[in-house]
Formats: structure tokens, C-alpha cells, sequence
């Protein structure tokens, strides 16, 4: 009834025999994508049989244009989740890039110019106010981007006067979005470009190894040597610097800024990262699984409007798939205790 | 639930009626007889998290005697108790008036002091069982151990060098303001005793960085090492095993593999898996580790071979002082007998150690000197000839030393 809960002691289980480590890793990758992964499959089977235009490469390059901005979004939410923390921000933040490219743009600065600003200028806010509220003075993460968040997307209406400004004639800008590397726009080379980097820098750096330390025990990893803190501060500025490249390939693909652009998208971002696995507390997940989060939302919606469904369902269909896939989350923790 | 008072952690469990209006202080006059009953003496309306840890437990213990058991099964439940006599005469008492008891723990002397009978578990199954008339220490522990204990301590004679591996001057920890100062040499041991909460941890922490330091100087083999930092105390060569190794320690759902190699993770540096598990295959084999691959779970394994997890990280980084906070706390006797055998060959390699526990046994047969630690400060030196537990004991529950002056 009472007392310290005692450590678990006793004998440790010998495996018997030996697995190959190849079918370890895919009875792994099995279990942890299987939530999104039956529902993905699933979808994908029913719409190819009933839409004939459903499985062909236009289609494939169609959703993943419209997927491209969430995309970007939601790899720098997945290193913010992956810390234990969630940004708020994100949204506000791309509206205040798209809006700020405009404007510099506006102004004269040449286009490659004014994108290495932007993103760098993204990195910058988020490590500087995110990032050290968060991280050095501890505030609540919640709060905190709320506040900042709503701060970034005043300032965008500022800028603008609440109006959406046209980039129709800055060409070399809204050609990410139209040319690209045969079919596919360059918005999607990069944002692809950015989930495989970022997969590689979470899998074998050790700054990515540390972000799952530091969400999967902060103490301990602070106790490891780990410098937390700059782990933190660095994770909420990528989320930034993300966040202010998916402005401007927002603002690219849409061939305008406007100020309210990123409403909806973290709340997306947010959906996509934990269909994918990510776990809310901090510690566990991959890019593999956003990616795979980000492309049901997009088949999800390519779906519901080839079969003529309300793109209202829309929402009510991502909320009830992300129950699900938290519920076979449980499950497979249950089978591996 | 720690936002709650005393008085409704005691009481609550028995309420079970969600709707029940909520009268604080007929709430605290139900669970008065229980608090006095362990021995707790605060305000019953105080609330929880306010408590000093070793209170808290007793708080545990009122809350299962308001459910009014006829069965009290006490999970170790004095590794944080200060004083656990109390709690002793309280069982006695229960058992006088017919309540059964199980008492789980790894220390010897609670089961001598208390049980009717003893039965000794190993590896999941039952090892054998004595009667109150057969409980010694030699025979509870060869049950435990499956062979004789010869030898326990591994503590390799004159191992001592004059080389100061670690200088801790005035140091003020949490506990201002009270001032710390200890010198380890390579090659020695030092143990830290002292009642719970008599400061230990909070100098071992402060010392590797973990905690602020408020004023005072370490140095680490001669260099200063900057205050708060922990990256900063391993760079110089003071590594800490916690007190906590679930808390504080280990990430849990990251692999054996994982969880050794990340004291040497740099930000900017690339990370190759398969050393990392080659290194992980050979500490295993080193430190004795029991577990199914380097590739398992850490939170599968037993607590002492979490432990050895624990003191195999901290000498990937090869380090010069080793600060143990309770290196055998619910450990069994097993592994325990291994980890000492680990320490000695450590120190037998150079490495100074520093090491805080409740266990006194342990301390006596292990350290070359021990502090003796109360209420923030060091109030007793003893080196090893003249120590024994009445007077570590006797030093830590505040009696001044009469006689050579202390450190």
C-alpha cells in the first residue's frame, strides 16, 4: 500500500536465439508506423481502384505542391515536440515572413538576398524570444508562443495594413513554385530536401541525439553534460528558421503575401507530426513518421474532393484518424511491456 | 497528489464519494490520529509538497493506515525514512492487534529488527526461507548472493597517492551558509554519511555542476572548474552517478547503447551507431551488465544493472573523481557485491572517489575516511581505523566530536 516505488528487480530476460538486426528493423518500422500506416494504405488502395486519375504521377505532384508549405511546417514542429515543448508561433511567424519578403523584395533587395534574410531573420526570433524564454527562463512553453505568435502575425497585418500584397511580377521568386526538377516544383525538392536533412541530423549528429535525450529525460540528459538550454534555445530557433521558409515558399506557390497565410497550419503541422508517432511528452518520434502524417492529411483532402465529399469532413476525419493512431500507439506500448 | 494538503492525502483514498463536499477541517481531524500515529508532527492542512522528502513518506504510510489494512505491505519503505524506529513500533503495534504485515527491503538489519519470518527472493523465485530464530546476517546474505560472501568489499589496500584529484574549498550549496571543504587524493576513497537531508547530495551535485554554487571553489586534478555546469565538471574530470538513476540518470526507452554513449555526444560531431554499440558490447562485458542486447530497452533491466548502465557512462569519460550519491540504493546484493569490485577497480586505476550513503556498512567497509555530514555541514572526520557505525551515528544526528578536530 504504501512507499517508494521499488526499482524492478529480478532476473533480466536472455533472448533465445538472435534475429537478424535487418527484420528487427522492419518489424520495428512496422509497429511504429502502423497507425497512420493502415489507414495510409487504405486510403491510398480504396482511391486507386475507384479514381482512375488518383494513382498517376500529376496527382502524386498535385498533392504534394499543396503539401509543401504543411510539410516544412511540421519537420520544425517535430523537433519542437521531439524537445517535449510545442510553438504556437509558427503560423504568425510565416505570415510575417511571406509579408516581409514582400517587402524587401518590394524595396529592391534581390530575391536570393532577401531569402537568406528572412530565414536567417527566422532562426533569430525564435531562438531569441522563444528560445530564451522558454529554455533559460523556463516560462511555459503554451503561453509563451501564444503570446509571440500573436505578436508575429500583428506585426505581419502591420506591414501590410492587413492587406495581401501581389508577387505576381517578382518571377524569380513564384518560380519555386511553378518550375523545378522535371514535374516537380522546387517548393517540394525543398521541402523534401529539409525533412531528409533533418531525418539525418536527428539520426547521426549528436545535437539530434541530443534532442531526444533532452525530451526523454531532461534531468538526465542535464546530469549527462548535456547543455539543455542551448539544445532548447537551438530547437526553437530551427522551428523559426522553418517556420520563415515555409513563409516564403508560401508566399512563392501563391504568388502573394498575405498576412493571415498561417492561421490554420500549426494546428495541421501539429495533427500530421502526431498522426506520424511523435509522441506529445517529448522523446520519441521520427521524420519518417511526419512525412507519412503529412501525406495522409494530403491524400486525405486530394480524396475527399475526387469523391465529391464536403471538404468540411475534412477535419472531422484528421481528428478521428488521430485518436486512432494514438490508440494503437497504446497498444504497441502494451504488446512491448 | 502534492497541490493538496496533508489532510486530504491521508484522508482522500477513504472519502470515495466524488460529489462529498469538501470540509477542510473535519478533514484534517480524520486524518490527526493517523499523522500522530507515524509520528508526523505538522499541521495537517499544510500542504503536501511543502514537505521534506523523508516526511512525505510518512505520509504515504498514514494514508495506508487510514485505509484501515488488515494487510501492510511496506515497499522499501525506509530509504527515505530519517528515522525509521518509529516506524518499526508502529508495525509491531499493527501486528499486535492482528494486522499482517510484508515488509520488502534490501537491508538486513530491518529484517533482523522486525520479521517473524523472512523468506528470500532470487531471480523471480523463492531462495529460502528462515525462521526468527535463524536470522543472521551471514546466512540472510549467502540466500541472497546463492554462495558465501568472502570478501564483500573490494577495497584495494594503499591504493592512496598524494595527488589531489579533487579540491572543494568553502563551497556554499543550497544549504547556505553553510561551507564545504574535502580534499579526495587519487587512489582513496571518501565517504559522505549523514541523516537524510543532511546535505550529501546537494554537495555531490554541486560539485559536478548540477546544482548553483553559491560562493567557494573546486578544483578538479588542479584546474578550477566553473561553477553550474555540468558539461564544464566533466570536461575537467568530475563525473556524478545520482541519487535517483530513474529520475536523474537514465533515459528510459532509450537503448543500454544509448544511454552509455551520451556523455561523449558533441553538438557539431557526427554520430556512428556501431561504435557507439561496439563500446556499449565492451562495457557490458567489463561492468557485468545483464541484459538482452545493447540494442535493449534500459528500462527493461534490473536496478543494478541500471546502476552499472550509470557507472559505465560516467567512465567513458575517463574520469578522475567519481561522485557516487548512493551507488547501491536499490541495488541487490548481487550487483552490489559487482559494483564495489567496479569501485575498487577504479580507484585501483587512480581515480579518486567521493561517495554519499545511507548504507553504513557499506560506507565502514568501503571508504578510506568518512565525513559526516548534518544539516549542510561537515561536523565529523573519521578515517577509517577509528570509524565505526555508533560513531557515525552518533556525529550525524548532531553530537558534536570530542577530541581531534574535523576537517
Amino acid at each position: 500500500m504504501t512507499a517508494a516505488p521499488g526499482p524492478a528487480e529480478g532476473p533480466v530476460p536472455v533472448v533465445a536465439g538472435r534475429r537478424s538486426r535487418a527484420l528487427e528493423a522492419v518489424r520495428r518500422v512496422a509497429l511504429q508506423y502502423s497507425g497512420v500506416g493502415i489507414v495510409l494504405v487504405v486510403l491510398v488502395t480504396y482511391l486507386s481502384f475507384t479514381q482512375p486519375n488518383f494513382a498517376t504521377w500529376d496527382n502524386v505532384t498535385i498533392i504534394l505542391q499543396q503539401q509543401a508549405v504543411l510539410m516544412v511546417v511540421a519537420v520544425g514542429l517535430t523537433f519542437v515536440l521531439l524537445v517535449g515543448g510545442l510553438d504556437l508561433s509558427m503560423g504568425g511567424l510565416l505570415a510575417l515572413a511571406g509579408v516581409l519578403t514582400w517587402h524587401l523584395v518590394d524595396r529592391g533587395f534581390p530575391v536570393p538576398l532577401t531569402i537568406a534574410l528572412v530565414t536567417a531573420g527566422g532562426f533569430a526570433l525564435g531562438a531569441l524570444t522563444n528560445g530564451l524564454l522558454i529554455a533559460r527562463l523556463r516560462l511555459s512553453f503554451l503561453v509563451v508562443t501564444l503570446g509571440t505568435g500573436g505578436a508575429f502575425s500583428a506585426l505581419a497585418l502591420l506591414l501590410t495594413n492587413g492587406q495581401t500584397k501581389s508577387l505576381l511580377e517578382v518571377e524569380s521568386l513564384t518560380s519555386l513554385g511553378t518550375g523545378g526538377i522535371g514535374s516537380l516544383p522546387w517548393i517540394v525538392v525543398i521541402a523534401i530536401a529539409l525533412l531528409v536533412a533533418s531525418a539525418l541530423v536527428l539520426r547521426y549528429t549528436g545535437f539530434g541525439r541530443m534532442i531526444y535525450a533532452t525530451g526523454g529525460n531532461e534531468e538526465a540528459a542535464r546530469l549527462a553534460g548535456i547543455d539543455v538550454t542551448l539544445v532548447r534555445t537551438l530547437v526553437y530557433g530551427m522551428a523559426g528558421c522553418l517556420a520563415a521558409v515555409a513563409g516564403v515558399l508560401q508566399a512563392a506557390h501563391l504568388a502573394s503575401a498575405d498576412p493571415q497565410a498561417g492561421q490554420l497550419v500549426v494546428l495541421q503541422a501539429a495533427a500530421a507530426v502526431l498522426i506520424g508517432g511523435t509522441s506529445f511528452m517529448g522523446g520519441s518520434g521520427t521524420m519518417l513518421g511526419t512525412f507519412l502524417g503529412v501525406v495522409f492529411l494530403g491524400v486525405l483532402s486530394n480524396g475527399l474532393t475526387r469523391l465529391d465529399i464536403s471538404a468540411y469532413w475534412n477535419g472531422f476525419i484528421t481528428g478521428a484518424v488521430l485518436i486512432f493512431a494514438l490508440l494503437i500507439d497504446r497498444l504497441r506500448f502494451r504488446s512491448l511491456r | 497528489m502534492p497541490q493538496l494538503s496533508v489532510a486530504e492525502n491521508v484522508v482522500l483514498p477513504s472519502l470515495r464519494h466524488p460529489l462529498a463536499l469538501v470540509d477542510q477541517p473535519r478533514l484534517a481531524r480524520r486524518a490527526t490520529p493517523y499523522l500522530r500515529r507515524v509520528g508526523l508532527d505538522v499541521p495537517p492542512l499544510q500542504p503536501f509538497h511543502t514537505l521534506p522528502p523523508g516526511r512525505r513518506e510518512l505520509v504515504e504510510v498514514a494514508k495506508a493506515l487510514a485505509s484501515e489494512p488488515r494487510l501492510l505491505i511496506l515497499d522499501e519503505a525506509t530509504t527515505r525514512l530519517p528515522d525509521p524506529e518509529r516506524l518499526f513500533r508502529l508495525v509491531e503495534e499493527l501486528c499486535a492487534g492482528g494486522v499482517a504485515a510484508i515488509v520488502i527491503t534490501q537491508r538486513l538489519r530491518e529484517i533482523r529488527r522486525l520479521a517473524h519470518r523472512a523468506v528470500v527472493l532470487r531471480d523471480g523465485v523463492v531462495a529460502g526461507e528462515l525462521a526468527r530464530a535463524e536470522l543472521d546476517e551471514d546466512r540472510l546474505t549467502s540466500l541472497m548472493v546463492g554462495r558465501d560472501l568472502g570478501g564483500f568489499f573490494h577495497k584495494a589496500e594503499g591504493a592512496r597517492s598524494d595527488e589531489t584529484v579533487l579540491e572543494v574549498r568553502d563551497v556554499v550549496t543550497d544549504r547556505a551558509p553553510a561551507q564545504v571543504s574535502v580534499d579526495v587524493h587519487a587512489g582513496e576513497i571518501v565517504g559522505v554519511a549523514g541523516l537524510v537531508g543532511s546535505g550529501r547530495s546537494e554537495l555531490l551535485e554541486t560539485i559536478a555542476g548540477a546544482r548553483k554554487r553559491h560562493g567557494g571553489e573546486v578544483r578538479v586534478a588542479g584546474r578550477r572548474v566553473r561553477p553550474g555546469s555540468t558539461s564544464a565538471a566533466l570536461a575537467a574530470g568530475a563525473a556524478l552517478v545520482p541519487e535517483d538513476r530513474r529520475q536523474q540518470g537514465l533515459i528510459l526507452g532509450a537503448s543500454v547503447s544509448e544511454n552509455i554513449a551520451m556523455a561523449r555526444w558533441r553538438p557539431l560531431s557526427l554520430r556512428h551507431a556501431e561504435p557507439e554499440r561496439a563500446r556499449a558490447r565492451e562495457a557490458v562485458r567489463r561492468f557485468g551488465i545483464r541484459c538482452p542486447g545493447v540494442d535493449a530497452d534500459v528500462s527493461t533491466l534490473s536496478g543494478g544493472n541500471q546502476q552499472k548502465v550509470l557507472l559505465a557512462r560516467c567512465v567513458s569519460r575517463s574520469p578522475k573523481v567519481l561522485l557516487l550519491d548512493e551507488p547501491t540504493r536499490g541495488v541487490d546484493v548481487g550487483a552490489r557485491e559487482e559494483i564495489y569490485r567496479l569501485i575498487g577497480e577504479l580507484v585501483a586505476a587512480g581515480a579518486g572517489v567521493l561517495m554519499a550513503s545511507s548504507d553504513l556498512p557499506e560506507l565502514l567497509g568501503l571508504a578510506d575516511r568518512i565525513l559526516v555530514m548534518c544539516e549542510g555541514e561537515v561536523v565529523g572526520e573519521l578515517h577509517r581505523a577509528e570509524a565505526t557505525e555508533e560513531a557515525i551515528v552518533h556525529l550525524a544526528a548532531g553530537g558534536r566530536r570530542t577530541g581531534r578536530e574535523a576537517a
